[in-house]
């Protein structure tokens, strides 16, 4: 089934592009946001998809990379706290930090990347840990230390999980109440938000907190996501009338399988979303696997695709620029040995603005070394 | 039983259609027989025929029966808990004292399985109050416990409510600082001394605010509003000694001029011991689940015979079940539990129906099934209320919430 041999002739032959260089990037299969498609040439300039070609348009004298297995864009986790110092990530001295940074919580070069990036995960949205009304504003950042967008949503929480004994608010109604007067603030973090120049990561684990956080947003004309409820699928048709997106919980073996029924409803209505993963505390095998189990529930398979990557992408705060095989997005792409929807399918190669960040060890990878 | 025959509804009934599902939207239109229809206490009308149409009751009428309609030995309006104490997890603010300007709208939770259960034991609408952990802790709010998801559409906007608490509960968890204070907790009343003084103190500086506008503070307005009565005041008071600490507070801003608070007592478990306080003050009582052994909450002791007691001095009395569904504890229990007090039946049906209704602002829309009132409907196999009886049926705004076919 593998004809490594070829691609590593083709790999040797080749000096290991640089950025400058136009590189084209010719796969069995291709897998745009409208599906897969067989020959197709990306074209990979200065860290970006320039193009996308058929085999015969591409120059003669063009450096053609000729891979073999499914060439996609890298998956997208809509919350991660990989590479932050969890103490580093939260100020447990306040419950609302509008002007705090997650991106300076994070560090650029942590092995955490590494293990991400072998999963073939381009793209992670640090955002806060629970426990505050508001823990400052997310970063939308790349294994290797790029930072997509470092002021990507404001974090706002309607979750009990901020009610701490002994500290403002301890009550739904009091949560509420903060977040209006902070709100009407004339500068600052809220005023931002209530402007349109950073949208909301709306924190809510149960229904009635989602649509309270759906009401909020409705009330002041918030743009974002709603983050953490499993059963926001019964939300549905609200949400699809608020226009905001959803970044359903992290999955891992053995979880909730109310994820998968919410994702097939949100799909239907027509509502973007995308998963969390909340790695280091989850294996990033995790993120596709959350996409497999709604394949399974009877999921279209490239809907389940697109929501690890066109449908965060937008979501993210990187839209147009990462989530997608398109001209002009970031050559933020990974080969797999098969389709990734099935999980016999391993990463082959990860790109990240066109630099190859991760080259799996397969068994018959030794075996091409000879040759 | 009293037995007055009465054409509840002379509306010349439409041509029926039989119910019509639309989409997939529940259907919200009836024909219900009943053998015995109680219409409201002391009102029954043998063999009747009830129509309901869009959720609402469109007719009432003696003798005959369609062929297409549902049946029941008995029928009564779908009962309402004065303190239902359930969905309200997350509600009580306790970085104040005295919280008023909070409701507990914001912390229910409509998805709760509770809901459905307590309608499918006959209650149709509850009274839910935030949690009892401060001296005051904000509005109440009334809603149906089926239908739409959604706070909005389930809500009954009656007469506004402010909840406080007097007894041991408002001091739950506080404890004195020694040296810096580090919580919110730190704080005043550990006693039930202090939460008394809190309770003063609130409303004589929210009135001598209007008088010193400097010193005006968050929420002053809301008490004012309860001195002048146009917001009631709901009160948590279990024994004997809180139920008169109630009253007197009550009296003392008569006696100070400062304003005349409609109170409705909430848990008078001893309201027995003193019943003429109650008399007295005018106020309005809620009484908590008859307990197993007696004793309820605070050490108070509950007597069978409270409800009647209340009932027979003109006092009116709403029972509660504190959000159980189970079949000893439910609300049609606690007024099997109330009857066997001295209660009469027909006092019974008012005390989870009318009194409740006018208690909460509420009876243009429930409390009984008269024409134009909400469909909300307890089929019952026998006697209302009898523990040999079960409710087979419900229907909360015309939708069937359990089915009795």
């Amino acid at each position: 089934m593998l004809t490594l041999t070829l691609t590593l002739a083709a790999l040797t032959a080749a000096p290991t592009p640089t950025v400058a260089d136009t590189v084209y990037l010719k796969p069995d299969f291709v897998h745009t946001p409208e599906g897969v498609a067989e020959n197709v040439v990306v074209v990979v300039k200065d860290g970006k998809i320039s193009a996308l070609s058929t085999a015969d348009a591409v120059p003669a004298s063009a450096k053609v990379l000729e891979l073999e297995g499914h060439l996609t864009a890298g998956m997208i986790a809509l919350s991660d706290q990989s590479g932050m110092d969890a103490r580093e990530a939260q100020d447990t001295t306040r419950m609302v930090m509008d002007g705090a940074d997650l991106a300076h919580a994070f560090t650029r070069d942590h092995s955490d990347y590494d293990r991400l990036a072998a999963e073939g995960i381009t793209s992670v949205l640090l955002t806060p840990p629970s426990g505050t009304l508001s823990g400052g504003r997310t970063a939308l950042v790349k294994p290797g230390g790029a930072i997509v967008a470092p002021r990507a949503h404001l974090h706002l929480s309607f979750s009990s999980s901020l009610f701490t004994r002994g500290r403002k608010p301890t009550s739904y109604a009091g949560a509420i109440q903060m977040l209006e007067e902070r709100m009407a603030e004339p500068k600052g973090g809220f005023a931002l938000l209530r402007e349109g120049k950073v949208s909301a990561l709306l924190q809510a684990d149960t229904r009635a907190e989602a649509t309270r956080a759906a009401a909020f947003a409705k009330r002041h004309g918030l743009a974002g996501l709603i983050y953490g409820c499993a059963r926001v699928g019964d939300l549905a048709a609200t949400l699809k009338d608020s226009g905001l997106g959803v970044a359903l919980p992290a999955w891992n073996p053995g979880g909730n399988e109310r994820i998968q029924a919410s994702a097939q409803a949100l799909h239907k209505a027509g509502v973007p979303f995308g998963f969390a993963l909340d790695a280091p505390g989850r294996h990033p095998a995790s993120l596709r696997m959350a996409a497999a189990a709604c394949v399974r529930a009877g999921m279209d398979t490239n809907a389940a695709w697109n929501a690890l990557t066109s449908g965060p992408g937008s979501l993210s705060g990187g839209l147009g620029r990462v989530g997608a095989i398109a001209a002009g997005f970031d050559a933020d792409l990974v080969l797999w040995t098969g389709h990734p929807m099935e999980l016999t399918s391993a990463v082959e190669r990860v790109w990240i603005d066109g630099e190859t960040v991760h080259e799996a060890d397969l068994p018959e990878a030794e075996e091409g070394d000879d040759q | 039983m009293i037995t007055t025959t009465i054409v509840a509804g002379l509306v010349a009934a439409p041509l029926f259609s039989a119910p019509v599902l639309q989409d997939d939207a529940p259907s919200t239109s009836w024909t219900i027989h009943a053998d015995t229809l109680y219409v409201s206490p002391g009102k029954v009308v043998e063999d009747a025929l009830i129509r309901v149409q869009d959720g609402k009751i469109l007719s009432v009428t003696p003798g005959g029966s369609a062929s297409d309609s549902l049946h029941a030995v008995a029928v009564t309006a779908g009962m309402i808990d004065a303190s239902a104490r359930i969905g309200a997890e997350g509600s009580v603010e306790e970085s104040s004292e005295v919280i008023t300007r909070l409701s507990v709208l914001d912390s229910i939770d409509p998805f709760d399985p509770q809901w459905l259960r307590q309608a499918r034991a006959g209650v149709t609408t509850a009274h839910v109050t935030p949690v009892d952990r401060n001296v005051i802790g904000g509005r109440t709010a009334v809603v149906k416990t089926a239908g739409k998801p959604s706070v909005e559409a389930r809500q009954l906007r009656g007469r506004p409510i402010l909840r406080g608490a007097q007894g041991s509960l408002p001091s739950v968890g506080n404890s004195p600082a020694f040296g810096q204070p580090t919580t919110f907790f730190n704080r005043r009343p550990t006693t039930r001394m202090g939460v008394e003084w809190e309770w003063r103190k609130s409303f004589f500086d929210a009135a001598m605010a209007e008088r010193f506008p400097e010193a005006e503070f968050e929420g002053a307005d809301v008490l004012r509003a309860v001195l002048a009565g146009e917001i009631a005041l709901s009160v948590d008071a279990w024994t004997t000694a809180d139920i008169r600490t109630a009253v007197f507070v009550v009296e003392e801003m008569q006696r100070e001029g400062l304003g005349t608070i409609d109170m409705i007592v909430d848990s008078a478990a001893e309201a027995w011991i003193e019943p003429e306080l109650l008399v007295r003050s005018k106020a309005s009582v809620v009484l908590p689940p008859h307990p197993a052994n007696g004793r309820t909450n605070d050490g108070a002791f509950m007597a069978w015979k409270t409800a009647a007691d209340l009932v027979a001095r003109g006092v009116p009395v709403a029972l509660s079940a504190h959000g159980d569904t189970r079949l000893s504890g439910r609300l049609s229990a606690q007024v099997a539990f109330a009857m066997r007090g001295g209660l009469s039946f027909q006092d019974g049906l008012a005390a989870v129906t009318t009194v409740p209704a006018k208690m909460l602002g509420i009876t243009d829309r429930v409390g009984t099934v008269e024409v134009g009132k909400d469909a909300d409907l307890v089929l019952w196999t026998g006697t209302p209320f009898e523990l040999t009886s079960g409710i087979t049926g419900v229907l909360v705004g015309g939708e069937l919430v359990r089915d009795p076919r």
